[in-house]
């Protein structure tokens, strides 16, 4: 924990730096572009794993993610991947603890359908792949302790764009030296609806059978298709002179597996606060 | 601003009441709702009905009407408790933060062993201690070798069973007593025939639970020991001693080593634990484990009530006030 903790102390210098290094970019319109973005994310975290436990464990994850993408007038295409670190619990006759280690990976591919007042507000639609993949070690589960599980969904995607300006005068916002000079801002909302929905976890006896001597936990894992799963985001980007912007994404994904007697029930709420590296 | 904050509320409450269709209301923490939350796991998912001929739902029946909305809950985990022992499993437990469950598989059979007799009698006082192994050699002309085993907990290193056998290359026999031992890794088992058996061999097959009918298993699984490159070919008899104590991983290696030629087992049958037991969680925190695999011989026996020994020897009472361990007596005999 104590590293992801230092990690977000220098991903904040560097966004401060960021923030008090601004330069004007020659370039016309940067709010299309390629970019990396850098991020600190804070998770919200409610499961129930019906195949253990009908208790639902909550608790705070912390990590970070990076993306990779490109915004043009036309495409909207980003991979992002990510890691989060924390522990759920559950107070019943005691206090329960649940470890977790959470990878992230996503993949959007948006097109343009409609627009209006020159790009001002647009709608792009298009596929994004969600996966999801952890390892949860929640020791009063005894042999069952250990899990590893991925979830893979393909949805159809909608998003919303809303880009607007306006003129910003030279001062201070709280300690940081502001600029003269045109600010863009986008806000931008996304729902992602599931096409094919996919878990790989454990299966109907829930633990491997370790009597051969060979202890391999994926051994009783099994890929299910179905289920729901549902994402809704909203974007806030701050653009800076200098061509980069500050996003704070708000995201919401939850999801149900398909299979009856050890159904998964996930749930996140997610805080993410990232810096957009322009590429070119 | 007012219609942003109505708007983000909006939001916000669409969102949480989407997240009731994910997750499905919470189970009340009530005893009722317990006992059903427990007989369900177990009637979903224990591997034993069928074979111990256990009608689950009779049991239901005599102890549903035990539970009452208004009970302790030292007086509900009573009830568990006597529900769970229905299985007669030794890998069935109930774990409360002021108690346990658990069934008495040793007490099954008569006490087979008395381990001051043999700490003073046979291990002696120059007994020598080789990671989990205690050994010395035993007999009236001290030419059978003697290795207390008594937990399958830890790692079992293959060097120190070489070290053994090696040790012990002159004796007539070696006498591998796992009485009282209660299990641990199934792991050990393999560290331990690898560097016995002389060619891959079958030991067993374990199927795991794949429905909720009493049939309803996948596998089978095969085990096999298959001889380790390294090992010190000890080519003599070996007495395994077993009793009721001898549970789960230790009874994984009676079972085992039935299959293996130069194995005898002696004593009594074992206390079984042939079935993996897995783990979870009741509405009110409480934890259990139940059987959720099956383990047979590869002929098909299922051993589970005990692995029956090849030579029936109970420790008599005349023994062992004279200090005499009437089974490992019987496994020198076999060993000469």
């Amino acid at each position: 924990m104590k590293r992801v903790s230092y990690g977000i102390v220098i991903f904040s210098f560097f966004l401060l730096g960021q923030l008090s290094a601004q330069e004007k970019s020659t370039q016309a319109d940067f709010r299309y572009g390629k970019y990396l973005n850098v991020a600190a994310l804070l998770d919200y975290q409610s499961s129930r794993d019906f195949g253990v436990s009908p208790l639902v464990y909550r608790g705070f994850h912390y990590g970070g993610m990076v993306e990779l993408g490109f915004e043009g007038p036309r495409w909207d295409i980003s991979i992002d991947g990510g890691l989060g670190v924390g522990e759920s619990s559950v107070t019943k006759v005691a206090i329960f603890n649940s470890e977790s280690t959470v990878f992230y990976y996503n993949a959007r591919f948006l097109r343009k359908i409609w627009d209006k007042d020159e790009g001002k507000l647009d709608f792009r639609a298009g596929l994004h792949l969600g996966g999801y993949a952890a390892q949860r070690v929640t020791p009063a589960f005894l042999n069952a302790s250990l899990v590893w599980e991925s979830i893979n969904t393909l949805f159809a995607t909608g998003k919303v764009n809303w880009r607007i300006s306006h003129e910003q005068s030279a001062g201070k916002f709280l300690f940081i030296r502001q600029r003269e000079g045109l600010r863009h801002i986008k806000l931008s909302s996304q729902l992602s609806l599931p096409l094919l929905n996919s878990v790989w976890r454990p299966d109907y006896a829930y633990i491997d059978d370790f009597s051969d001597g060979d202890a391999d936990i994926f051994a009783n894992n099994k890929l299910n298709f179905g289920g729901l799963r549902l994402q809704w985001r909203t974007d806030a980007y701050y653009y800076l002179l200098n061509g980069n912007a500050l996003r704070l994404t708000y995201l919401w994904d939850a999801q149900r597996s398909a299979n009856a007697i050890n159904r998964l029930e996930l749930g996140h709420h997610q805080m993410v606060l990232g810096i957009m590296i322009r590429l070119n | 601003m007012k219609f942003s904050t109505i708007l983000s509320c909006t939001a916000l409450l669409l969102l949480f009441s989407c997240e009731t269709l994910i997750f499905e209301q919470e189970v009340a923490d009530n005893p009722r709702e317990n006992f059903d939350y427990l007989w369900q796991q177990c009637n979903d998912k224990y591997s034993f009905f069928a074979y111990k001929n256990i009608d689950w739902s009779a049991i239901r029946s005599k102890y549903e009407p035990q539970i009452k909305d208004k009970m302790t809950s030292d007086e509900l985990f009573k009830v568990f408790f006597a529900m769970l022992n229905e299985l007669k499993d030794g890998h069935v437990n109930l774990i409360s933060p002021f108690r346990q469950s658990r069934y008495d598989f040793d007490l099954l059979g008569p006490e087979n062993i008395d381990v001051r007799v043999v700490r003073e009698h046979y291990l002696k006082s120059d007994y020598v201690i080789t990671g989990p192994f205690e050994h010395n050699v035993v007999g009236a002309d001290r030419k059978v070798a003697y290795v207390r085993y008594d937990s399958f907990e830890g790692k079992v290193s293959p060097a120190h069973v070489n070290y053994l056998l090696s040790y012990y290359r002159n004796m007539s026999g070696l006498i591998f007593d796992i009485r009282q031992n209660g299990g641990g890794s199934a792991a050990n088992v393999f560290k331990i025939l690898n560097q016995i058996v002389s060619e891959k061999t079958l030991l067993y097959n374990s199927y795991l639970k794949s429905g909720p009918g009493p049939e309803d298993f996948e596998g089978p699984q095969p085990a096999y020991a298959e001889p380790n490159e390294d090992r010190f070919k000890f080519n003599k008899k070996i007495a395994v001693l077993i009793d009721r104590g001898t549970f789960s991983a230790a009874s994984f290696f009676a079972l085992a080593a039935r299959e293996v030629d130069n194995i005898v087992l002696i004593g009594d049958r074992t206390g079984g634990g042939l079935g993996i037991p897995n783990g979870g969680q009741l509405p009110n925190g409480w934890t259990y484990r139940f059987s959720i695999s099956r383990t047979l011989s590869p002929a098909g026996e299922n051993f589970e009530n005990g692995v029956p020994p090849d030579i029936q020897v109970v420790l008599t009472k005349g023994d062992r006030d004279r200090g005499v361990d009437t089974v490992i007596e019987r496994a020198i005999q076999e060993l000469k």
